[in-house]
């Protein structure tokens, strides 16, 4: 029933939103202006990265715009797009999303966060190649047997000691 | 006349440092395990590079700088400084080779940062940094939190009374247990016992929540770390906001007060005198502090109406105050929020806290409450002198484990250490200041940085200037060791180059 509430008034808020053209805004705007977004609905472009979590049917998404991580909140089915999180080994999915955007949300503890009703999957994230550098490679195996001639040398001159 | 070291002064200091190192690469072995177990190949060559230039400079150092020459209490308080110097060196190393820091300086301010369980930070995209350099950097948090000292008397030094210098030149004037050694490994037995319990509830939490086992345990692991050790460095860039979990919160606060605590405190209530946290100076003046303190925070924050209820305004209020006060820096707003949304009386509300810090012998930084506690009595005793006959006779006694007289020694000595952290914090406002930031950003960041706190108002990135960030290394540096040795570090240069 909670679960239904929340969807429905989303919903609204997404009607509401279409009514008044919503703002495509950067994370540093919405952070240095949060005064003149609170309560408005926003378009908000980035990476999703971290993990997704899930609570009673809604879910939290961190996405990075490429100079801050805002934490975004939405109905569960809107992440089911989602398929790559950005982390070491991935880049994650690039979403475009409309939502309310919160300065402080009286919902989540005062949270500065977005609360999205749609979201957009712009390009889908990839693996990252992490290949081993050959000039690192050669580093290593240099300073490695360095280590080892000074510690079997340190061996030898503490037994003559 | 200033006598200038001998060769054998130097060398006693340069077989320690040496041990030091050994202990620094041997520790590096952890991330390289875990970039093994997670396949992170690339990322384990930064450490197979970065231990091997500790060990091989430990073993350099050992190897010719031998000597029989027992150790000093000047050797002892040099041998504190240096070995930090060192440790953040080569410690960045690793760091740097990665490519999220943009120069070696800021993988420098970083380690240090670690080290000194700061947790200001200049790394470039940190939630796409591997899991092996996140472990690096909680790693150091955790090594400097314990005590880089406390680290090499548990496993690297022998005799107990060659210890003492040591023990008390990273700023831990108190000895739990008669022995250094002994003491030294219960502030172990301790940290570990929370940082188990701490890990288990934060991994519970965040893998409840749809984490990954794995992850979640990582994450458990390192954010118990940070903690505990009153660090404040985590794997992801929103700092605590990261997981949207109150639990999260929650266990946070608990281990940021716990590991506030002085380790004489913990002895106590460890050894069933629960009565303690009730009776001591430290934990009655901290109370009184935090409630002053955070009504002060929050009677701005109600003023400038940013948060939408009570619930918010205490959440996010608190959580900060806790941080601050207790020297961790975690966040659960951004620094943004900081700067501009908070008044500025809620800002000052924050300071006071950073400044003040928490107890002393614990991992906390600042003027610890210890001294501030002491301080206030004695004013509050002054002015009952004059308000009484002359013939009156007042005792000051404070209870710190027991009940003990305050001397004026004690004070002289509380009060100086006092001025030293003003004087630091003066310095790098003062710098910020002449780089163009406002005064109260510039005092906020300050003396998070003298403090080795880590809470920011956004001042800390990697575009801010070079001299700023070898000023707050330098806080970082002075404001953890106390001053003490670091001036014994400076005087030995001094006594090198001018003297005879």
């Amino acid at each position: 029933m909670r679960t239904l509430i929340c969807l429905a008034v989303v919903l609204a808020l997404s009607i509401a939103g279409n009514a008044e053209a919503a703002q495509q805004v950067s994370a540093a705007e919405l952070l240095q202006q949060p005064e003149k977004y609170d309560g408005r609905e926003v378009i908000y472009k980035g990476e999703v990265i971290g993990d997704i979590f899930i609570q009673q049917g809604f879910a939290w998404v961190n996405v990075h715009d490429g100079t801050r991580a805002i934490g975004v909140f939405c109905p569960q089915p809107l992440i089911e797009q989602i398929e790559h999180k950005g982390n070491y080994n991935f880049q994650g999915d690039q979403i475009s999303l409309r939502g309310v955007f919160h300065n402080s949300c009286a919902e989540h503890g005062g949270d500065l966060d977005i609360h999205a009703a749609k979201i957009t999957l712009i390009k889908k994230g990839a693996t990252i190649a992490h290949p081993l550098e050959k000039d690192k490679i050669k580093t290593s195996i240099i300073l490695s047997a360095a280590t080892l001639f000074l510690a079997i040398v340190h061996l030898v001159v503490k037994r003559f000691r | 006349m200033i006598l200038r070291p001998q060769l054998q002064d130097l060398k006693v200091i340069g077989q320690y440092s040496g041990r030091i190192m050994l202990g620094l690469g041997l520790a590096m072995l952890i991330p390289l395990l875990v970039a093994v177990v997670f396949q992170e190949f690339a990322a384990a060559l930064d450490f197979v590079i970065g231990a091997s230039v500790c060990l091989s400079a430990g073993y350099l150092l050992i190897i010719f700088c031998f000597t029989r020459k027992e150790l000093t209490w000047r050797h002892g308080m040099v041998v504190v400084s240096l070995s930090w110097l060192l440790a953040t060196l080569l410690g960045a190393l690793p760091l740097y080779l990665s490519g999220h820091w943009l120069s070696f300086l800021d993988a420098c301010f970083d380690a240090m940062s670690g080290l000194a369980t700061t947790g200001l930070s200049l790394v470039q995209d940190l939630d796409h940094l591997s899991f092996t350099h996140n472990m690096w950097r909680h790693l150091m948090m955790y090594i400097g939190g314990q005590g880089i000292m406390v680290v090499a008397l548990t496993f690297l030094v022998r005799g107990a009374a060659s210890a003492l210098p040591i023990y008390v030149g990273e700023a831990r004037e108190e000895k739990v247990l008669p022995n250094v050694v002994q003491t030294a490994r219960f502030i172990w037995l301790v940290s570990l016992v929370y940082l188990l319990m701490g890990t288990a509830a934060l991994a519970f939490s965040a893998f409840s929540a749809g984490m990954p086992l794995a992850k979640s345990l990582l994450h458990g692991l390192w954010v118990a770390m940070a903690a505990w050790d009153t660090g404040g460095f985590t794997p992801q860039s929103q700092s605590i906001l990261y997981y949207h979990n109150f639990g999260f919160e929650l266990i946070t606060i608990f281990l940021m007060f716990f590991g506030s605590l002085n380790f004489s405190l913990h002895y106590a209530l460890w050894t069933g005198k629960r009565k303690e946290i009730f009776a001591n100076i430290e934990t009655v003046s901290f109370f009184i502090s935090v409630t002053v303190l955070f009504s002060l925070t929050a009677f701005g924050l109600a003023a400038s109406g940013i948060f939408p209820g009570v619930t918010s305004l205490f959440r996010k209020g608190f959580y900060q105050v806790i941080s601050a006060h207790t020297g961790t820096g975690y966040m659960t707003i951004g620094p943004e929020q900081f700067a501009q949304q908070w008044s500025a009386l809620s800002l000052m509300g924050v300071t006071l806290c950073m400044a003040l810090g928490a107890g002393a012998c614990s991992t906390a930084g600042g003027i610890k409450i210890l001294r501030v506690g002491m301080i206030v009595r004695a004013l509050l005793q002054d002015m009952k002198r004059t308000m009484l006959p002359r013939s009156a006779v007042i005792r000051d006694k404070i209870h710190h484990i027991k009940d003990v007289v305050l001397g004026e020694k004690q004070l002289r000595q509380a009060a100086l250490i006092m001025l030293g952290y003003i004087f630091l914090y003066l310095l790098g406002t003062l710098v910020g200041i002449s780089y163009g930031y406002p005064l109260r950003l510039a005092l906020f960041e300050s003396v998070s940085a003298g403090a080795n706190v880590g809470l920011s108002c956004g001042i800390t990135a990697p575009a801010m200037p070079m001299p700023l960030k070898v000023t707050y290394i330098f806080q970082m540096w002075a404001g953890r060791l106390e001053f003490v040795s670091v001036f014994a570090f400076l005087g030995t240069i001094f006594a090198l180059i001018r003297g005879k």
